[in-house]
Parts: C-alpha cells; sequence; structure tokens
C-alpha cells in the first residue's frame, strides 16, 4: 500500500551512528534508511506486522548484542559497513561525491570500530516521508499485512532520533 | 585466493562490491525469512545495472552448489562461513590506502557524535 495511504502516523527505522555521520557529513545531512510502521515484530499481533530481521527493535537489539560482544559473528555490524560501501559507490556513480570522497568513506567504513556503529532509532512523521519514499515489493508468505519502504534523500527534519535501553 | 574474489577478478570494483552486497542480502533473507522480497531494490534514483545483477546471481549459484543446498537449508554455522567469506573478499576489493588516507579516516571517525534525543531538530 502506498505510504499516503496507511493509517499509521509514525515510521521507525534504525540506522547506525556511523551512517548518520556519513549521511550528515558527505550526503548534505540526507538520509537513505528502509522504515516500516511496526516498530516490533510479532506475527501473532495485528500491530506488528514485519519478520524480526526488518523490524526496527530487532535491528536495534541485534546491534546493541554486537557491540556488548554477545554475538561474536558480527553479522549486522559487517553488514552495515559493506552498506555504505556500497551507498558510498552509488552515490559516486550518481555524481553526488568525488572518487576522493568515495574513497574516504570506504577507509572510514573500514577503520570504525564496532562502536561506532551504535544503533539508532529513528523517529518519522509518515507525512513528512511521503515525497522521499519509495514502496519495497514485499511477497509475503507469512503476513500480507506487511509493509516496508525505502526512504532516500530524507532531511533531518523529518524525523527525530531517540535512543533506547 | 577466497573462491568468491577469483570470480569477480575481471569485474570492475562498484560492480564486484554491489553483487558482493547484494549476495549478503540474498543469504539473509534466505535464512532468515519467510518473506521475499527483491534483494536488488535499494536508492530509488539509481538504476541497477543488469551485469550486477547477473554477477549476483553467479555467486548465488556459485555458493549453493559449493554447499550442495540451497541457502534457506544452511545451517547457522555455513550462513555465519559464507558471511564470513564474503566480508573478507568484499573488504579485499581495494587497493591499500595511502598513509595520508588512513590519517584523514582516522580524524574523522574521531570527530564522530552521537546524536542525543531530539538532536535532529536542533
Amino acid at each position: 500500500m502506498s505510504l499516503s495511504n496507511i493509517q499509521n502516523p509514525i515510521l521507525y527505522s534504525t540506522m547506525t551512528a556511523l551512517a548518520y555521520n556519513i549521511n550528515k557529513k558527505y550526503y548534505d545531512d540526507k538520509h537513505y534508511m528502509w522504515c516500516t510502521p511496526y516498530f516490533g515484530s510479532d506475527f501473532q499481533s495485528p500491530h506488528f506486522t514485519v519478520p524480526p530481521s526488518s523490524s526496527p527493535l530487532e535491528i536495534y537489539n541485534t546491534l546493541q548484542k554486537e557491540i556488548a560482544g554477545a554475538d561474536l559473528h558480527n553479522t549486522k555490524i559487517k553488514l552495515n559497513r559493506r552498506g555504505i560501501r556500497n551507498g558510498a559507490g552509488i552515490m559516486l556513480r550518481l555524481g553526488k561525491i568525488t572518487q576522493e570522497v568515495h574513497d574516504e568513506i570506504v577507509t572510514i567504513s573500514k577503520r570504525a570500530t564496532d562502536q561506532q556503529f551504535k544503533p539508532l532509532l529513528c523517529v518519522i512523521s509518515r507525512l513528512e516521508a511521503v515525497p522521499f519514499y519509495k514502496k519495497v515489493d514485499v511477497k509475503e508468505r507469512a503476513n500480507p499485512l506487511s509493509y516496508e519502504y525505502i526512504l532516500s534523500d530524507l532531511p533531518q527534519s523529518a524525523f527525530d532520533i531517540i535512543r533506547i535501553g | 585466493m577466497n573462491e568468491l574474489k577469483s570470480l569477480v577478478l575481471n569485474t570492475p570494483l562498484p560492480e564486484a562490491r554491489s553483487a558482493f552486497y547484494y549476495l549478503s542480502r540474498y543469504l539473509k533473507q534466505s535464512v532468515h525469512d519467510d518473506y521475499q522480497k527483491d534483494i536488488f531494490d535499494d536508492y530509488p534514483q539509481a538504476e541497477l545495472g543488469e551485469e550486477v545483477k547477473a554477477l549476483t546471481k553467479k555467486l548465488i549459484v556459485f555458493i549453493e552448489k559449493h554447499q550442495g543446498k540451497l541457502a534457506k537449508d544452511f545451517t547457522d554455522e555455513e550462513y555465519s562461513d559464507w558471511m564470513n567469506k564474503i566480508d573478507a573478499a568484499e573488504n579485499g576489493l581495494d587497493p591499500l590506502p595511502s598513509t595520508g588516507q588512513i590519517d584523514q579516516a582516522e580524524k574523522i571517525i574521531k570527530e564522530l557524535v552521537i546524536p542525543t534525543l531530539g538532536a535532529s531538530k536542533k
């Protein structure tokens, strides 16, 4: 369903502190994020219809655990590092950054410590997000009410940041 | 050499990097979700090249053939092992940074901020 037509007033997304800083410093404080109107994940609930891997709360908790050293694989942090590098490649291809800046972002993504991937919960006004969204096509076998959206070039004025736990 | 890296030897770095990223997405989605998204769904303004999609699919076929099963049937250990291999291969794509690049990156890392509640409105 289009973001204009859902009833939920708030969207949620979890990003890392490093991604936030990269967006702020290199992408004119415009942010890219995957978001959902559902904060948590519970297929039994009519309110939380996304799977754990898409739930902002679950992503937040996973990052917290990896930073605390409770998960030795650090899969989420490594994926985030690769996501930052892939994003820099896209921005380079779009002509939004230079090769020099691209290389700088790549080096930062490799040298930043795990502590710099602290999770941040973004709380986004749905109405303010409408001009910046793309719907994610989900072939959902468990719950047909799941919605996810990609927001790009979202200005910081459209969302707030909180930390939980 | 990491066997995954050998599959992208003649591919331009940005395409190889993207293919490894979307390969990671495929694995993550296969193992954890009864929930199918297009692994190539991304930044709306950037049309993804067919060469990246083809390379990603080639890498998927390689790891599933190597493992003898579909990714959705990987054990936790197999999943972690492949994610580590992808990480090592992707991480090794770039030339080593110069001392100047490292110093500059370290300087910026020291300046990183952790935003606090309501910081976005200030």
